[in-house]
């Protein structure tokens, strides 16, 4: 049965690899070696090497690539930090005290439909072209899904839970709400965090193609006018690794943070 | 007993209805009080809500740049039908077939892996690079942003069919091609109009991500439009509809959701 897997498991990494080589060739094929597609269009794969390695050393309008990455960073972790600091201590009193749910929610309701994008205009107007105005955005972006889920854990927190602290002498409504619904609905915050983080750097992206100065987006809007698609895809890709890479280390904080939940999922 | 409850719970609803209106209302009267009777906040930084009452019945009436506010309406609208329309027509099936074949699941997965990180809205330069500021490049963005929730859920629910099902019909004599129409493909629908949900709620951000950057129409250009034209009230309607327009949507997949999956009772 094992070795039965290990072959399984070898043939799968086989077509993996098979299949990305597969896909590289074809495209350095049609982009460099038959030359169908002009690298207007579409850049030869070693372009975008080349063009990373050009950008390193060189700013591209006005930083290197390292200095727009800073920057975009810069402002997402702004944004999303400020998301959470605000979002999930409301999300946990709206769950939690059924009359400000009553006061908050209906706004809430309102203004949730509206994608957070949608503000990027308004924010410009109110705050100018600067950092201010796409921290806002995107503090806008993750403070939703952080508050829906704190919300909804603390909502879905069992009652029995409850009930068991209750009867084992728990008096104070806070050491409830510390002991047992926030640690119980840790998991269903942390996956709000999550969201909220793949927002952040959605509308992050949104907003420096609109309106900035400086940034990856700014960067891949102004090699779209130069027609130079081997720095736009260059930082498609550098928007891609980074949100993995966070993506990833959330997960691994998450597994820190409450380690039972890894342990079921199991 | 029970009728004392019955009682309680009747006055904590009628409280909580009475909070929620007069929260709505309260909002509604600071707006008022800010922009209009105290003149707060100058009307190019935010309009009063009469303000932007009247400009949604102006504009239904004349048109902003080449239509109307419901022309705006209808191109946004056609523009997500299309491109959700084909982002699933590829999604679903790819979706099925690498759940239930290993090869392709091994061809398809790394490729899939490496763009899927991309934020879709990334993919606007490029985009409208490739196919213009038309109907085409709208299109492409939102499918791509409908395309990858909906095919990732569209795999876990065939990968996480109850093994059980597939055996009971492999003992009663069903043939590989039947198990996946009759059982797998079944069992995995609530997934999948799940991972529609999702999809279609980031199609709308790409909509509106798409109009923001480049269109000359649509209500995503109303909002852009509003801010450049220190209109705000322009961006307010536009924003209005679009949160309406993404309500609606999502009403309609649940819908579907409970007429298709008419076997599972909440």
């Amino acid at each position: 049965m094992s070795e039965k897997k290990r072959k399984k498991s070898i043939k799968r990494w086989a077509l993996s690899i098979v299949s990305v080589l597969a896909v590289m060739s074809l495209w350095f094929m049609i982009t460099s070696l038959a030359k169908i597609i002009p690298p207007a269009f579409l850049p030869p794969p070693q372009n975008i090497v080349t063009d990373f390695i050009r950008l390193m050393g060189n700013p591209y309008v006005g930083n290197t690539l390292i200095g727009h990455t800073l920057i975009s960073l810069q402002i997402v972790l702004g944004g999303f930090f400020l998301a959470l600091v605000i979002g999930i201590p409301l999300g946990i009193i709206m769950g939690w005290f059924k009359r400000i749910e009553a006061i908050v929610d209906p706004l809430f309701q309102l203004l949730r439909p509206i994608p957070p994008l949608a503000w990027i205009p308004l924010s410009l107007l109110w705050f100018g072209i600067g950092l201010k105005s796409k921290i806002f955005v995107i503090w806008l972006s993750a403070f939703v899904p952080c508050v829906i889920n704190s919300y909804t854990g603390i909502r879905l927190t069992d009652p029995i839970l409850i009930r068991a602290a209750l009867g084992l002498g728990v008096k104070r409504q806070w050491d409830l709400l510390r002991e047992v619904a926030i640690p119980s609905s840790l998991p269903i915050i942390l996956g709000g965090v999550r969201i909220g983080l793949g927002a952040a750097w959605m509308t992050l992206v949104a907003a420096e193609l609109l309106a900035s100065n400086a940034g990856l987006g700014y960067m891949m809007q102004m090699a779209r006018r130069a027609l130079e698609p081997s720095v736009i895809i260059l930082g498609m890709l550098i928007i891609g690794i980074l949100g993995a890479l966070m993506a990833r280390g959330l997960r691994a904080l998450e597994k820190r943070i409450c380690p039972w939940v890894v342990k079921e999922e199991r | 007993m029970s009728r004392s409850l019955e009682k309680i719970l009747d006055q904590i609803f009628q409280e909580k209805v009475f909070l929620s209106i007069s929260s709505v209302l309260g909002f509604l009267l600071i707006w008022y009080l800010v922009t209009d009777l105290l003149g707060l906040m100058p009307a190019i930084v935010l309009p009063s809500p009469e303000k932007v009452f009247f400009t949604i019945y102006e504009k239904i009436l004349d048109p902003v740049g080449e239509e109307k506010l419901f022309g705006h309406l209808r191109i946004s609208l056609i523009r997500i039908m299309v491109g959700t329309g084909i982002a699933l027509a590829l999604a679903i099936p790819l979706g099925i077939l690498m759940g239930w074949y290993e090869n392709l699941d091994a061809v398809a997965s790394p490729i899939i892996e490496v763009l899927r990180p991309i934020p879709p809205i990334a993919w606007i330069p490029l985009a409208i690079l490739w196919f213009g500021i038309g109907l085409a490049s709208k299109v492409f963005i939102i499918c791509i942003g409908v395309f990858f929730p909906t095919l990732i859920n569209t795999y876990l629910g065939v990968k996480f069919v109850d093994p059980l099902l597939i055996k009971a019909a492999q003992t009663l004599g069903a043939r590989d091609k039947d198990i996946l129409w009759e059982v797998v493909v079944p069992a995995s629908v609530p997934l999948i109009v799940a991972g529609m949900r999702i999809g279609v709620g980031l199609g709308m951000m790409c909509l509106v991500a798409a109009e923001l950057v480049a269109a000359s129409s649509g209500l995503g250009y109303l909002i852009v439009l509003g801010g450049d034209d220190l209109k705000p009230e322009l961006s307010i309607t536009g924003m209005i509809l679009i949160g309406l327009l993404g309500l609606i949507a999502d009403r309609i997949i649940l819908k579907v959701e409970r007429k298709v999956v008419y076997w599972r009772k909440e």
